[in-house]
């Protein structure tokens, strides 16, 4: 008699356990979004909708908003598929449920750092719980700041909070970027007389020339073996070159009499996308890290474009269209139509591959503005700084 | 006998316990990206900081009664080794207000409208040997940050080309491209755009 009824509760809570598994992976896999270009060109990927209830105040702001940039749309009870429930007192904590069963997804208590910086821990587990990629909200950027006519080079969180400059030299600057994994940034800035870029160790302040010949130096991107891409116009044209990362054994990759333009690199750290104006009308090129001949990308339907980024995932590029008005396009990663996502200019990716940030002009000035590229949503980036554009999102 | 049975059990269930969780992860991302105790980067608690000092570049001063050892190749000229030093030169923006090269949407092309004032720029260089010159190039807003900054470089060093055709040895040429950042005028139409897309010179004497 024991025997049965032991075999019966080890039976029951192995079956729940397997429908439990079997049910997440079910939700996972169903909002796991792989950007799929054919359906966002119909319109067809939708926003999860999701309630939130019992926070308060600057916590529930962050929730709704690291939610809707992640695909999701904020609804009251009834028409939602998932519903968090939670407080703040003192600390963040909450419950994700699926509305239909009311099984219990995740209910976690934060601690540490700021109450801000918990609730975008809880966002980050809600949305890395449902759709099975990890969330991008501890992941900084990186910006040319404009206020009044002076322009620094600034770090902030993802949303515009917590905003630091990173120079103060009163020079004009450009061109931000990460290097993977490190709290180091490249950056050009005209402190010395002209365009030169440098490389900046956040962590020391300390700061050196990596490219300061005659002419342009520019657009510096970094694989993530730490190897620099750039335009240099030394040799008289500007033109595609490498080096190591402190500008040693630099090599020249084009030789055109055009020019090039913002490179950026695959993942994988083996190709660097480009922009070339050799076709005559500025064109995505894919050359081999190496050298050797480059292979025109095609951008149908996109016209002349400029500052691809590709996807850490290797999938996509995201690349801006030079058209009446600047237009975010993407394009598979070996090329093919480009779909047209929305109005702005130099697209940066999230370390997810599916969120882009990117700068719009509005107003007389530059806007930081966040998209979820399957469901096209766009969300305004918080800034007091007055003009902000060419971000770059670490990695 | 029963009790076997169920002992059985409890390892069969671990298994499968550990055997099921294991089939619950997604594909694993092709770039590693950082758990919350990774590498990360986190909420910045420095900022700048000492910034070490900086070598400048030496910068040699060219000879200009020498030959230039810049070997043009298909219309393209070596840039100087580095910078002209403001702290051997002085400054003169006035001196070729007048001869600003204009240029059309799109292109570096010097029209032959703007070919005269290349050549006056010319006449004083080289009535003026110990002098050298700073290209600007700029863009009218129409074109991206990075795009513009290529693009006002190519309009300063056609300018430098022309000027070394005219017999102005390219070391005492450098160029600067400012993208659409220097703007000439802040209109949003085609007449402020034309006056935009341009190459300035800037004069350097050397101090005495």
């Amino acid at each position: 008699m024991k025997f049965k009824t032991a075999t019966l509760v080890v039976g029951m809570f192995l079956g729940g356990l397997v429908l439990t598994t079997l049910s997440e992976a079910a939700i996972a896999a169903e909002h796991a979004e792989e950007i799929d270009i054919s359906r966002l060109t119909r319109g067809l990927i939708k926003p999860i909708p999701i309630a939130l209830s019992g926070f308060s105040g600057e916590v529930a702001s962050v929730l709704r908003f690291d939610l809707e940039v992640g695909g999701f749309e904020i609804v009251s009870g009834e028409a939602a598929q998932y519903a968090v429930n939670g407080s703040n007192n003192g600390q963040v904590q909450g419950e994700l449920r699926v509305v239909v069963t009311k099984q219990s997804l995740l209910n976690n208590r934060y601690a540490g750092g700021t109450l801000r910086s918990q609730a975008h821990n809880l966002a980050d587990d809600i949305i890395e719980k449902i759709t099975g990629k990890p969330g991008i909200s501890r992941y900084k950027i990186a910006f040319k700041g404009q206020s009044g006519g002076q322009t620094e080079i600034y770090i902030s969180d993802f949303d515009g909070f917590n905003p630091i400059p990173v120079t103060r030299d009163n020079a004009l600057v450009a061109a931000p970027c990460w290097v993977p994994q490190k709290r180091m940034l490249y950056y050009t800035s005209y402190k010395g007389g002209g365009p030169d870029i440098y490389l900046h160790d956040l962590n020391s302040g300390e700061r050196r020339a990596v490219a300061q010949y005659s002419g342009l130096n520019t657009s510096a991107a970094v694989s993530r073996e730490g190897v620099v891409a750039m335009i240099l116009s030394k040799s008289g044209s500007p033109d595609l070159y490498v080096s190591s990362g402190n500008g040693t054994n630099l090599k020249q990759l084009t030789r055109t009499r055009e020019d090039e333009s913002s490179p950026c690199w695959s993942p994988d750290g083996r190709h660097i996308c480009y922009v070339s104006s050799v076709p005559g009308v500025p064109s995505l090129y894919v050359i081999s890290a190496e050298g050797g001949s480059p292979r025109r990308l095609r951008t149908a339907g996109a016209g002349r474009v400029s500052e691809p980024d590709w996807s850490p995932d290797g999938k996509y590029i995201v690349f801006t269209a030079m058209r009446r008005e600047f237009e975010i396009c993407i394009v598979p990663a070996e090329g093919g139509d480009a779909v047209t996502l929305a109005t702005g200019e130099d697209p940066s990716w999230a370390a997810n591959s599916r969120t882009v940030i990117f700068s719009r002009r509005s107003k007389g000035k530059h806007v930081l503005s966040l998209l979820d590229v399957p469901t096209k949503r766009m969300k305004d980036v918080a800034q007091n700084l007055g003009s902000c554009s060419q971000p770059n999102w670490a990695k | 006998m029963k009790r076997a049975h169920f002992c059985k059990l409890i390892p069969l269930t671990l298994v499968l316990l550990f055997g099921l969780t294991g089939c619950r992860k997604g594909p694993k991302p092709l770039t590693h990206i950082p758990g919350r105790t990774g590498s990360g980067i986190r909420d910045a608690a420095t900022t700048g900081g000492p910034i070490s000092p900086e070598t400048a570049a030496t910068i040699p001063v060219a000879d200009p009664g020498t030959r230039s050892q810049l070997q043009t190749t298909d219309g393209q000229t070596p840039l100087p080794g580095g910078r002209f030093d403001r702290s051997l030169y002085n400054e003169d923006r006035s001196q070729f207000r007048e001869q600003t090269v204009y240029f059309d949407f799109d292109k570096s092309t010097i029209k032959s409208s703007e070919q005269g004032k290349i050549q006056s720029v010319a006449d004083y260089l080289r009535s003026e040997p110990r002098t050298m010159l700073d290209i600007e190039g700029h863009c009218d807003e129409r074109g991206t940050a990075e795009y513009n900054r290529a693009l006002g470089e190519r309009r300063a060093l056609a300018v430098r080309e022309y000027l070394i055709s005219l017999g102005i040895i390219g070391e005492r040429i450098n160029t600067i491209s400012y993208g659409e950042d220097r703007p000439a005028e802040t209109g949003h139409d085609e007449i402020a755009w034309a006056k935009n897309r341009r190459g300035e010179f800037i004069l350097l004497r050397p101090k005495q």
